[in-house]
């Protein structure tokens, strides 16, 4: 398969110890990590295989660094043009159904972003969060206050068990109750829908008619 | 090819290929979080066509 607008790429190395400017270029720079070394691979044409096709062919590979090898260098490659049709295999279907322009699938879109950012009980958790903040805080306070009164002599020892025990509890029990609502997946701050989809349209048009 | 990357940025957190025989290969997608939220919805719409 051809892609129309990749740069010809030849092969996908995994290449820490090559500079980073060599491969700017390419469809997939800075996407790629090294299934072996686990470094960001880099590509680079004159990585390709000897042969008329060598100038226009880019390979990938990484390096790999560190104690775990003795060797400098990763030698893993990747044939850069079957490496992006594979991505794009994956990616151009779910940008060419975002991008649709039939109205019923796009109004369902818009309907399933939103719902996204606002899953049931969201806003509700929201609330309850605040109030039991709030509830800790006062919490605090009063246990910070029986302790002033005690000391100042203003209340016996029996008044400020009987007022710690009280506070000590609301504060333990707000706590709880925080702590489980806080285990509850923040709200992802999505951006424009619209925005997000004329921008994966850009990719559509470049690869997918054709 | 600087627009059609900035798409696939906005889309893809680390791309992970595993060679499956020689010169074919596998491509294990690590989504941003609006990739997630795109495939999320796409599936939302299906399963709203569905019902
Ligand atoms: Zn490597």
């Amino acid at each position: 398969m051809t892609l129309p607008g990749s740069v010809p790429s030849s092969g996908l190395r995994c290449t820490s110890g090559v500079p980073r400017q060599a491969s700017r270029r390419y469809l997939l720079t800075g996407l790629l990590y090294c299934p072996r070394c686990g470094e960001r691979m880099h590509g680079n044409a004159r990585m390709g295989r000897p042969g008329p096709t060598r100038s226009r062919l880019p390979m990938w590979r990484s390096s790999l660094s560190g104690a775990l090898s003795t060797d400098s260098t990763c030698a893993w490659l990747a044939h850069g043009p079957r490496l992006e049709t594979v991505v794009l295999a994956q990616v151009l279907p779910l940008v060419e159904t975002v991008t649709s322009t039939e109205v019923g699938l796009r109004a369902a879109l818009h309907r399933a972003w939103q719902a996204i950012q606002e899953p049931a009980g969201a806003a509700t958790s929201a609330k309850a969060i605040a109030r039991l903040e709030q509830e800790a805080g006062r919490a605090r306070q009063r246990l910070t206050r029986a302790a002033v009164l005690y000391a100042d002599a203003e209340i016996d020892r029996h008044g400020y068990e009987l007022l710690r025990d009280q506070a000590h509890t609301d504060l333990v029990a707000a706590e709880v109750e925080l702590e489980r609502l806080s285990g509850i997946a923040p709200v992802p701050k999505l951006p424009d829908l619209e925005a997000v989809l004329r921008q994966a349209g850009r990719l559509v048009d470049r690869f997918a008619r054709r | 090819m600087a627009a059609q990357r900035e798409v696939l940025i906005v889309l893809i957190e680390r791309i992970v290929p595993e060679r499956i025989r020689r010169a074919e290969y596998q491509a294990e997608i690590s989504w941003t979080p609006i990739g997630k939220a795109l495939l999320r919805a796409v599936a939302g719409t299906m399963d709203a066509a569905v019902a």
